[in-house]
C-alpha cells in the first residue's frame, strides 16, 4: 500500500477518524504523516484529515474521471460528490456507475482492484450456469458446422430455456430498488 | 431468551479456552454483507430496512449455527441494555443509537451473531476465546453459507462482496485478535512493534476497536485489506503476525524477569492485593491492575485467580453491566464502590470456576 499523499513511499501510518459517525481512513508514509503533524498530536490534525481525504478523492476523480464527479447513480440517486463527502456508496450499483474514479481509490486502500476470495453460493450457481450456456453455444456452433440441424435445434431450445431461467432468478429483487427521479 | 438472561450468562469467548489464552484474550472474525435488492443502510427507507431485517431473520431461522439465536431490536431496548450489548462486544456504538429496524441476532453463548442494518445490511460475526482466528473463520464461513442459501448478496465478480464503505469491499472480512502486551509496554518497545504491525498492513487499536483508547495494555490487531487477498490469506497473515507478537512479548517478559525481577513481582502482588481489598475502583484502575494480575498468572508469579475470572470481570465491571446489576442508573462514584465490591467478592470466592451462572444460583 502506498502513501495517499505522496503516492510514492509505503504507507506505515493508518489514520482513522470518526466524527458524528462519519469515518475517514488515511494511509500515510512516515514523512507525510510527520508533515501533517501526525506523530506529534493526533488532535492537532484531526480537523485537517477530512479535507485530506476529500483531497485524495478529488484527485482520484479529477485525474481519472473528469466529469464523473457530476454523475448520479441511476439506482439509488447518490452522486459522486455525495460519496466524496460521506465516504459511503449508496448501493451495489454505485460500484459499477463510479467504477472509473473508484478504481484509483480502491488501489490506494487495498493495493488491488479485483476480488480473489469467496463466491456466494447463489452466485456460484449463476457462474456455473453461465459456463454451461457457453459450452452449449460451442456445441451448437459445431452441430451447425456438421449440418446436424436436428441436434442444433435441440441445443438452441435448451439454451433459450436456460437463459429464461437465468432471467427468472434475476427478477427476485424486482420492485425493491426504485430509482429516484 | 431475554437480554437479562444474556447479561447473567458468561459469554463463551471469555471462558479462557483456546491457544495462548493467557496472552490472546479473543479472536474475532466478521463478514460485511449486503442484499442486492436494496440500497445500503444509510440510503434505505424505513420500509426497506424493515424488509431487510425480516429477510435476514428468516434466513437466520434456517441456520443451524444460529439455531437458538434471539433477535434484539435496539430501538426496543433501554439505554443501559444497549450499552450492555456494546460492552459485551456484540454491537458497535453506532448500532447502539437505537434507530428502528436495527439490532442483533445473537446465539445463546454469544459465539455467533449477526448485526442487522448497521453500516451494512448484515455483519456476520464470531468471537472465540484465545488465539483461534482459523476456528473463528470456519464458523463465520459456515454461517455465511447458511445465510446465503436464502439471501441474494450484492456481489460482483470484479469487486467481490459490495459494501457501503469501499474499505470493506471484496471479502468484507475483518479478522482481529485482542492481545495483552504488558511486556512490550513496560520495556518501551510497544511503539516500534506496533509500527512494524502497521508496516505489514495490519492495524492496532484499543479494546473497543475503531477510535477507542488503549486500556489495560490490550491491543486489537486486525487486517485492513479486503480486496485482492482471499479469506485464507487474510487469516493466515493475521495468525503469522500475531505469532510474532507473542514471541516479542515473551522476549520482553524474559528481559523483565532478568533485569527487574523484584520490581515486576512486587507490581503483580500489589495489584492483586489492591483488587482484593480496594473499596473504590475506577474502570481505568481496574483494567490496569487486572493487566498486572494477568501478567502474573501468565508468568506463573501467582497461581490465582484464573484467566477466566479476569475475563469475566473485564466485562462485568464496565459501567452499564454494573448498572444492569444494580437495577438502576448509578453515577461514576457509585459505580466505583459497586465495582470494588464486585471484584472483592469474586476474588475471595473460593470456587471461582463457576462464573456468573453459579453466582446467580448461590446468591
Amino acid at each position: 500500500m502506498t502513501c495517499e499523499i505522496c503516492g510514492k513511499k509505503p504507507a506505515v501510518v493508518l489514520f482513522t477518524q470518526i466524527v458524528k459517525n462519519e469515518k475517514t481512513v488515511l494511509h500515510l508514509c512516515e514523512e507525510c504523516a510527520k508533515e501533517q503533524g501526525l506523530s506529534v498530536s493526533v488532535e492537532a490534525i484531526a480537523s485537517s484529515v477530512k479535507s485530506l481525504l476529500t483531497g485524495a478523492l478529488a484527485a482520484a476523480s479529477s485525474e481519472e474521471a473528469g466529469d464523473e464527479a457530476v454523475r448520479v447513480c441511476p439506482s439509488c440517486g447518490l452522486s459522486y460528490a455525495e460519496f466524496k463527502a460521506k465516504g459511503r456508496l449508496g448501493c451495489g450499483a454505485c460500484y459499477h456507475v463510479f467504477a472509473k474514479p473508484l478504481e484509483r481509490l480502491l488501489k490506494n486502500i487495498h493495493g488491488s482492484t479485483s476480488h480473489t476470495g469467496k463466491v456466494p453460493t447463489t452466485q456460484q450457481a449463476v457462474a456455473k450456469r453461465r459456463q454451461e450456456i457457453a459450452a452449449m453455444r460451442g456445441a451448437l456452433k459445431q452441430a451447425i458446422g456438421r449440418e446436424a440441424f436436428e441436434e442444433a435445434a435441440r441445443l438452441r431450445d435448451r439454451i433459450s430455456a436456460m437463459e429464461q431461467k437465468k432471467q427468472g432468478s434475476g427478477v427476485r429483487g424486482q420492485g425493491a430498488v426504485v430509482p429516484e427521479p | 431468551m431475554t437480554l437479562e438472561d444474556l447479561a447473567h450468562h458468561m459469554a463463551a469467548w471469555l471462558d479462557g479456552s483456546g491457544a495462548h489464552s493467557d496472552m490472546v484474550v479473543s479472536s474475532r472474525v466478521r463478514l460485511a454483507r449486503n442484499l442486492e435488492a436494496f440500497p445500503f443502510v444509510h440510503r434505505a427507507t424505513e420500509e426497506q430496512l424493515s424488509e431487510i431485517a425480516a429477510q435476514a431473520l428468516t434466513a437466520g431461522e434456517q441456520s443451524d449455527v444460529l439455531e437458538d439465536a434471539s433477535f434484539f431490536d435496539t430501538s426496543h431496548l433501554s439505554e443501559i441494555l444497549r450499552q450492555v450489548l456494546v460492552e459485551r462486544h456484540l454491537i458497535s456504538p453506532a448500532l447502539a443509537r437505537a434507530r428502528r429496524h436495527r439490532g442483533i441476532l445473537v446465539e445463546r453463548r454469544e459465539r455467533c451473531s449477526v448485526m442487522i442494518n448497521e453500516e451494512d445490511h448484515l455483519r456476520i460475526q464470531t468471537i472465540q476465546s484465545g488465539f483461534e482466528p482459523q476456528k473463528a473463520w470456519e464458523l463465520v464461513d459456515r454461517m455465511d453459507d447458511e445465510l446465503s442459501r436464502s439471501l441474494d448478496y450484492a456481489y460482483s465478480e470484479q469487486w467481490g462482496y459490495l459494501t457501503a464503505c469501499p474499505t470493506n469491499v471484496g471479502t468484507g472480512l475483518r479478522a482481529s485478535v485482542l492481545i495483552h502486551l504488558p511486556g512490550l509496554v513496560l520495556t518501551q518497545q510497544k511503539d516500534a512493534v506496533l509500527r512494524g504491525v502497521t508496516q505489514v498492513g495490519l492495524v492496532a487499536r484499543g479494546f473497543y476497536g475503531e477510535g477507542s483508547q488503549i486500556v489495560g495494555n490490550l491491543f486489537q490487531i486486525s487486517n485492513q485489506v479486503t480486496l485482492g487477498r482471499n479469506e485464507q490469506e487474510t487469516i493466515g497473515h493475521l495468525e503469522k503476525v500475531t505469532r510474532e507478537l507473542i514471541r516479542y512479548e515473551e522476549h520482553a517478559r524474559e528481559q523483565l524477569i532478568r533485569e527487574a525481577r523484584f520490581q515486576i513481582e512486587d507490581k503483580i502482588w500489589r495489584a492483586l492485593a489492591i483488587l482484593e481489598n480496594a473499596r473504590l475502583l475506577t474502570s481505568q484502575e481496574f483494567m490496569n491492575l487486572a493487566s498486572a494480575v494477568r501478567l502474573g498468572i501468565s508468568m506463573s508469579v501467582i497461581q490465582k485467580p484464573d484467566i477466566r475470572l479476569l475475563n469475566e470481570l473485564m466485562v462485568t465491571t464496565q459501567p452499564s453491566h454494573l448498572q444492569q446489576r444494580a437495577g438502576e442508573k448509578l453515577d461514576p462514584a457509585e459505580r466505583d464502590v459497586l465495582r470494588a465490591s464486585l471484584v472483592r467478592e469474586r476474588l475471595h470466592r473460593k470456587d471461582a470456576e463457576g462464573g456468573e451462572k453459579n453466582k446467580e444460583k448461590a446468591g
